[in-house]
C-alpha cells in the first residue's frame, strides 16, 4: 500500500499528463482536429522515447530513426494489404524486422564515434529511401494505400483510424506501455550501463561494461519502439511512401525530444505537445495554412531553450525547483542563525 | 563516353567542394556541425538572385557581395547562438544550428514563396564547348575554377596569414591558444564568418545552374556532411578530394546502374569507407 502511494507520488506529473490525455478527447467532443493532433503527439513521442534510449541515455546520436519508423510502417502496410494480416501482428512483425535490421546495421556501424556515427545513420536512411522508391513490390514511387477490411475488425482493437476515438485510446495505451518500459529501463542495470557509456566510453570499458554490446542493445530496443510508432503512423495516415525515410522525419523525433528534455522520459511527450500544439494554434489563427510560421516559432524556441538550458524544458523546470528548494534551505538556515543570535 | 562521365563527375565534385569547404572549417576548428550551412547557401542564392533581378548584376560580379553578406550572417550566428552553446555537451550546438536552419528555411519560404527561381542570361551561360571531344558547360567550368581557387585561397589564408595560424592554433588546443594571447572569441567569429563567406561565394557561382527554392539546398547540405566526414575532421584538402571522389562516384554509379541510385551509391561508399577508416579518408 505504501509502495503504491510512493509510485503515485514519484510519478505525479505522469499521472496528471495521463489524466489530461484521457479527458481532453472527451472534453472536445467531436472535434476531429484536436483528436488528430493528440494522435500525432502520441505517435511522435512514442518514437521520441525510442530515440531517447539510444541518444539520450546512451549518448549515440542517431539522425536515422526514420529508417526503423519506416520499416515498421511498411511492414504493416505490406502484410495488411497483400496477406490480409491484422495490424497488431503486422506491428509486431515490423518491430522484429526493425530490431534485426538495427542489429545488422549497427553491429558494424558502432565502430564510428560522435559525428561520424551520426552522419552514417543519416546515410543508411537515405539509402533505404532510394531503395524503397524504386522497389515495385512496395509500390515504388507511388507508395502503398492501406486497404481496410471489414472482417479484420476486432471492435476497439481494430486500429481502424475511421473510428477516431477508439484509435486514439489504443495509441495512448501503447504509448503508456512504452513509457513504462522506458522508465523501467532507465533505472535497470542496463540503464546504468548506458549512462556510463554516455558519460565516458573509456571509463565504462575500464569498469567492465562492454560498450559495443550495450550500445547495440540500446539501438535494438530503440528500433523496436520506433517500428511500433511507424505501425501507428501508417494506420493513421492510411498511406505510406518512401518520403517517410527523409531526414526531416528523423529530425522531428530528435527535435521534440531535445526541446522537451533529452535523457528524460518526459522529454518526448512535452516536446511533441509543444510542436503539435503550436501547429494547431497557428493553423487556427491563420485559417487553414500555417505557411511555415509555426516552424519559424518552433525553431526560435529550440534555439532559445537549447542556448539557455541544454537539458530542455525538463531541465528548466528542474532549475526552478532546485532554486526554490535552495532558497527555502537558505531561509531556514538564516532563521536558525538569527534565532541563535537572539538567545 | 567514360571520359565525358568522368569530366561531368569532376565538375559536380568541384561544386560540392565549394559547399563542403565552408562546412569543414567550422567543423574542424570548433567541432560544431553547422546544420544551417545549407540554409546559408540558400540565402546566398536568394541574395544573388535578388541582385540579379533587381539591379541586373551578373552573379559573377555579385560574388563578393554575396560572400560579404553571408560572412555577416555567419558572424551574427556565432555571436547570437554558437557562442552560448560552445561549452555545452555534444548535441547542443548542433541542435541550436538546426533550430536556426528551420528559421532560415521557413523565412525564405515566407518571403520568397516555394516557387522556383532561375537566374538566366549570365555572362557564362549554359552553352557548352568542346575540348578533346568532351562537352564542357561554361558555367560548370567557371564554378569548378572558382571552387579550386577558393579552396586554395582558404588554405593559403589558414597557413600563411597570422589570423589563419591563430585559427589553426585554436583548432588544435583552445586553452593553450588562449594562454598564448589569442582572442579565441574573435577567432571563432572569424571562422564562422569565413565559413559563411565560402558558402556565399559558392551560392553566387551555383545560381546559374541551380533552380532556387527553399528546399533546393537540403541535398547539398546532406552531401556536404558526407563529404566532410569522408574527408576527415576539418581537413580542407581532404574535403576537396572527398568532394571530387563523391562527384565521380555519383556520375559513374548513375551511369552503370541508374540515375535514381546515384546518391544511394555515394552513401554506401561512405559507409564502406568508414568501416576501413573510421576517422575519414584523410583524417587521423
Amino acid at each position: 500500500m505504501v509502495k503504491a502511494k510512493n509510485i503515485f507520488k514519484a510519478n505525479l506529473f505522469g499521472f496528471v499528463l495521463l489524466a489530461a490525455l484521457v479527458l481532453i478527447p472527451f472534453a472536445v467532443g467531436g472535434n476531429a482536429d484536436v483528436h488528430n493532433i493528440i494522435i500525432y503527439i502520441l505517435i511522435y513521442s512514442m518514437v521520441g522515447e525510442g530515440w531517447n534510449l539510444i541518444s539520450g541515455f546512451t549518448g549515440q546520436t542517431s539522425f536515422g530513426h526514420a529508417a526503423y519508423f519506416g520499416i515498421g510502417a511498411y511492414t504493416v502496410a505490406v502484410l495488411g494489404n497483400y496477406y490480409n494480416v491484422v495490424p497488431w501482428i503486422g506491428m509486431l512483425a515490423g518491430a522484429v524486422i526493425a530490431t534485426v535490421l538495427a542489429f545488422l546495421i549497427n553491429f558494424k556501424l558502432f565502430k564510428l564515434k560522435g559525428h561520424y556515427f551520426a552522419i552514417a545513420t543519416l546515410a543508411v536512411c537515405e539509402i533505404l529511401r532510394t531503395l524503397f522508391s524504386v522497389w515495385s513490390y512496395v509500390g515504388s514511387g507511388d507508395g502503398i494505400k492501406l486497404i481496410f477490411r471489414q472482417e479484420n475488425k476486432l471492435l476497439w482493437l481494430a486500429m481502424d483510424v475511421r473510428d477516431r476515438l477508439p484509435f486514439l485510446f489504443v495509441t495512448l495505451a501503447v504509448f503508456v506501455a512504452i513509457f513504462i518500459l522506458c522508465r523501467w529501463l532507465e533505472n535497470s542495470k542496463m540503464g546504468f550501463y548506458w549512462k556510463a557509456i554516455r558519460e565516458s566510453h573509456e571509463v565504462a570499458e575500464s569498469i567492465g561494461v562492454n560498450p559495443q554490446k550495450y550500445k547495440v542493445y540500446a539501438m535494438m530496443i530503440s528500433a523496436f519502439i520506433a517500428a511500433i510508432g511507424g505501425a501507428f503512423y501508417v494506420q493513421f495516415f492510411k498511406y505510406i511512401d518512401s518520403s517517410v525515410f527523409a531526414l526531416n522525419v528523423s529530425m522531428i523525433f530528435v527535435l521534440v525530444t531535445v526541446l522537451g528534455g533529452i535523457g528524460n522520459v518526459y522529454g518526448p511527450i512535452i516536446g511533441s505537445i509543444i510542436y503539435y500544439g503550436l501547429e494547431l494554434v497557428m493553423r487556427r489563427a491563420m485559417s487553414g495554412t500555417t505557411s511555415g510560421i509555426n516552424l519559424i516559432i518552433f525553431g526560435a524556441l529550440l534555439v532559445i531553450v537549447v542556448c539557455y538550458q541544454p537539458k530542455g524544458i525538463v531541465g528548466i523546470y528542474e532549475d526552478i525547483v532546485n532554486r526554490r528548494r535552495k532558497r527555502k534551505l537558505d531561509n531556514a538556515a538564516a532563521r536558525a542563525v538569527s534565532g541563535g543570535e537572539q538567545q | 563516353m567514360l571520359g565525358q562521365i568522368l569530366v561531368n563527375g569532376l565538375m559536380t565534385g568541384f561544386v560540392y567542394a565549394l559547399v563542403a569547404v565552408g562546412l569543414t572549417l567550422t567543423w574542424g576548428v570548433m567541432d560544431v556541425i553547422n546544420f544551417s550551412h545549407g540554409e546559408f547557401l540558400l540565402w546566398g542564392m536568394y541574395a544573388a538572385f535578388g541582385l540579379w533581378s533587381v539591379f541586373t548584376i551578373d552573379p559573377l560580379f555579385a560574388l563578393p557581395i554575396c560572400a560579404v553578406l553571408i560572412f555577416i550572417l555567419g558572424g551574427l550566428t556565432y555571436f547570437g547562438i554558437i557562442k552560448r552553446v560552445l561549452n555545452a555537451p555534444g548535441l547542443t550546438a548542433l541542435l541550436a544550428t538546426f533550430g536556426l536552419s528551420m528559421i532560415l528555411k521557413n523565412l525564405a519560404q515566407f518571403f520568397f514563396t516555394a516557387n522556383y527561381r532561375n537566374v538566366t542570361n549570365t555572362i557564362f551561360g549554359n552553352d557548352t564547348f568542346r575540348v578533346l571531344g568532351l562537352h564542357i558547360r561554361q558555367d560548370y567550368l567557371v564554378a569548378a575554377a572558382g571552387s579550386l581557387l577558393l579552396t586554395i585561397l582558404v588554405m593559403l589564408f589558414i597557413n600563411k596569414t597570422k589570423t589563419g595560424v591563430a585559427i589553426k592554433a585554436t583548432s588544435i588546443n583552445r586553452q593553450t591558444a588562449q594562454l598564448m594571447g589569442i582572442n579565441t572569441d574573435k577567432i571563432f567569429a572569424i571562422t564562422f564568418g569565413l565559413s559563411g563567406a565560402c558558402v556565399g561565394a559558392a551560392a553566387a557561382l551555383m545560381v546559374s545552374f541551380t533552380p532556387i527554392t527553399p528546399n533546393s539546398c537540403t541535398l547539398y547540405s546532406i552531401l556536404a556532411f558526407v563529404i566532410v566526414a569522408l574527408g576527415g575532421f576539418g581537413n580542407i584538402k581532404g574535403a576537396l578530394l572527398a568532394a571530387l571522389i563523391v562527384g565521380v562516384v555519383e556520375a559513374l554509379g548513375g551511369f552503370w546502374l541508374d540515375t535514381t541510385f546515384k546518391y544511394a551509391i555515394v552513401f554506401a561508399v561512405y559507409l564502406i569507407v568508414m568501416q576501413i577508416r573510421p576517422k575519414g579518408l584523410f583524417g587521423w
